[in-house]
């Protein structure tokens, strides 16, 4: 089978490792060109992300493949990364099981955080770099756009997308988005520097948010996390402003005690005319007194409560991947049929176009012999014939067909072209 | 056509409803299907008994208390319909359907069909029409109001529902609760000023009496309580929970006290002993040639 994938990923290299052979989007084009000069006719697609780096190739005639090897080579001498710094992490899959991986790449089965929808608008990405450079053919158009089917069709027909099981995407899609309709007009505090927080604030990003502040004892790394999220900083003594103005706190300090009591945040509450806010909790200790949880209008998580919805999520997810593997698994045995199907088609196209020649000769000779023969007659003897070359064809191209269903049909289309003399 | 009857449509709802609140307990593949066509069966039969009452003699069949219910159970149903068909992880039966059986029940079962024809067609059918709409928004604003109650239970507790049933976010049910009730109090508003011109123009000279008729007194009593809810919505006084079981209460006590003023506008008219109330009711009432709902008030 003329496909195959080369590559590396999360689960087999290190990230050092995985940073240095990462296509930058300003390098693929370079890239696809040098690849394309060293394999002419090589169909490829270069996808590269922070947990993946893959190169899928396929070329009309197997042989011609670029091997592991080859690929292994065009990398480390692109990035100019020594060969043996990464050559044992990489992977090849061929035929069917290249297939299979692209398919479980795309619906993000093979991705760190299993369901996590970026992985398809990666693929997408890489397959319409690759069109744009014109370093597609027939095999990769096919399978790309396959790919993206499976994706959908995974993402439509399982719950793996909506099982989260991360504490800040938990937090934001099964509890904020519960609360809040829009984010573009909600103001964020962030209390601390824990990274969780900061990664829940990556979260809220994506969903819109704007407006964010930092506050922390150590106004320095309050500023430091502010600029790196385009935010704003805020001494500590201006903490009761910053919260009474939030619609979303999340509290990651390293404080050994709760900063905020409950007698506190009443008052918080009645400057904030009883406003509606979310608090999130991802401190170790906690960094709100859990009493603060009964007021009015004030929903407070702590990591308990999320990460006991991270387990649930997982073991949910777990069937999920069940069911997403089966349609992956469906959908590589329809496309190897089609792509095995495909494969007999110049022998059929050759085979048919012959013996139609040949007919032809013959019923040109005959009307020739029968010059009486009137347009009625004439119009039966084609029928006759078309019915008659149908019915001698019709076992050889069946035969082919139920072949094509097992893998590709190498030895059948050999032994047609011998028996019918076919010409290459 | 004829045969069809208010217990048709009734019952296909109570199963549409048992459907409904099945969805909390399990999930089925095919119970939407299932579901949607017994609702859209029973709108359809609410919409025979509904043409068949037009054909009867009334256009719009607003006249009586018992047309005007069914109207409005029959609007809350189509609004059911569209909105499970365009969101359908949101048990929005469970909430309304209640309703929509309330109110045919109460049509089909406690008040007597009395169609009269309108003399006053176009102040008659402004004044239904726009109360009705005005309700409408009543029952939207509850149904926020109870559907945010239940979800903030539900995050407060840290529950969660089958796969396929979702509530929509605090902040947009509190925005329709908000923005609901106060379209229902301007509709209502109006409603109540085109009840007022629709009595004067039958009897100019009934303007006095009025001020002193039940309905009348209560239909202000509600139009108030709804108008000082909504000022403290606007204050921003309460916050999410209480506006919302504020407003339930709200819609609750109107429920409440429109049958009350019913049943005690039928003893009047059929005890006839107070001439004066007598000409209040042929002026203002339901066996008169005004709509039904100025009697609840509203």
């Amino acid at each position: 089978m003329p496909l195959a994938v080369v590559g590396c990923t999360h689960q087999t290299t290190s990230v050092s490792i995985r940073e240095q052979l990462a296509f930058q989007d300003s390098c693929i084009k370079p890239a696809l060109n040098h690849f394309r000069k060293e394999f002419p006719e090589t169909e490829t697609v270069f996808l590269s992300t922070c947990n993946r780096i893959e190169v899928y190739t396929a070329h009309p005639q197997e042989n011609n493949l670029p091997s592991h090897q080859d690929v292994a080579h065009f990398l480390s001498e692109f990035h100019d990364v020594p060969l043996n710094s990464f050559n044992d992490d990489l992977f090849e899959h061929k035929g069917s099981d290249a297939v299979r991986h692209l398919f479980q790449v795309s619906g993000s089965l093979e991705s760190m955080v299993v369901g996590e929808p970026q992985i398809t608008s990666q693929v997408k990405q890489a397959y319409n770099w690759a069109q744009d450079h014109e370093s597609v053919g027939p095999l990769l158009h096919l399978l790309f756009q396959r790919a993206l089917r499976v994706a959908k069709r995974v993402h439509t027909e399982t719950a793996l997308a909506q099982r989260r099981v991360s504490i800040p995407s938990v937090a934001v899609a099964d509890y904020a988005k519960q609360m809040f309709h829009r984010f573009d007009d909600k103001t964020v505090l962030v209390i601390g520097a824990g990274e969780m927080g900061q990664e829940t604030l990556r979260y809220l990003i994506d969903e819109g948010v704007q407006d964010i502040m930092v506050i922390n004892r150590s106004y320095a790394k309050a500023v430091a996390v502010a600029e790196a999220f385009h935010g704003k900083a805020l001494p500590w003594s201006q903490l009761d402003e910053a919260l009474a103005t939030a619609d979303l706190v999340i509290g990651t300090t390293g404080a050994r005690e709760p900063i905020i009591v409950s007698s506190h945040f009443q008052d918080v509450m009645s400057a904030r005319k009883n406003r509606l806010v979310f608090l999130l909790d991802l401190a170790v200790p906690r960094d709100f007194d859990p009493q603060i949880s009964r007021l009015d209008n004030v929903y407070l998580y702590g990591l308990d409560e999320l990460q006991e919805v991270c387990r649930n999520n997982s073991a949910l997810r777990q069937a999920e991947v069940e069911k997403a593997m089966r349609i992956v698994r469906g959908e590589t045995d329809v496309f190897m049929q089609e792509l095995n199907h495909q494969a007999t088609s110049p022998v059929i196209q050759r085979l048919r176009q012959q013996v139609q020649e040949q007919a032809q000769v013959e019923t040109d000779k005959l009307f020739r012999e029968l010059p009486d023969l009137n347009d009625h007659q004439k119009n039966k003897i084609l029928q006759f014939r078309h019915r008659l070359l149908n019915k001698l064809l019709h076992p050889t191209l069946s035969a082919l067909r139920d072949e094509s269903h097992n893998g590709s049909p190498h030895g059948l289309l050999e032994a047609v072209k011998r028996l019918f003399h076919l010409r290459d | 056509m004829s045969g069809v009857t208010v217990f048709c449509f009734w019952a296909s709802y109570a199963v549409a409803f048992s459907l409904e609140v099945s969805r909390l307990l399990f999930q089925s593949r095919v119970r939407h299907v299932v579901l949607l066509s017994f609702c859209g069966a029973g709108l359809l039969a609410h919409t025979i008994v509904l043409i068949n009452k037009s054909m009867d003699g009334q256009p719009i069949p607003l006249s009586s208390l018992h047309d005007w219910l069914l109207v409005l159970a029959w609007t809350l149903s189509a609004f059911y319909l569209y909105l499970t068909i365009c969101y359908h992880t949101i048990p929005l039966g469970v909430f309304l359907l209640p309703i929509v059986l309330g109110l045919v029940t109460w049509a089909g079962w406690f008040v007597e069909p009395s169609p009269h024809q309108l003399q006053q067609w176009f102040w008659g059918i402004l004044h239904g029409g726009l109360v009705l709409l005005g309700s409408v928004a009543v029952v939207a604003a509850c149904l926020a109001g109870a559907m945010y109650l239940v979800q903030s239970w539900r995050l407060k507790s840290n529950r969660t529902f089958h796969k396929n049933v979702a509530l929509p976010n605090l902040e947009l049910l509190q925005r329709i609760n908000h923005g609901s009730l106060m379209i229902a109090f301007g509709l209502l508003t109006l409603g109540f000023g085109s009840g007022i011109i629709l009595a004067i123009a039958r009897n100019p000279d009934s303007l006095s009496d009025l001020i002193f008729d039940p309905t009348f007194l209560a239909a202000i009593f509600v139009w108030s309580i709804f108008g000082f809810l909504l000022f403290l919505q606007h204050r921003r006084e309460l916050g999410g929970r209480k506006d919302a079981l504020l407003t339930i209460m709200a819609f609750a006590f109107l429920m409440l006290i429109l049958p009350v003023i019913y049943q005690m506008e039928k003893n009047n008219w059929h005890r006839g002993t107070n001439d004066s109330r007598r000409d209040l009711q042929t002026r203002f009432s339901i066996d008169a040639d005004g709509p039904m709902p100025e009697q609840g008030g509203l």
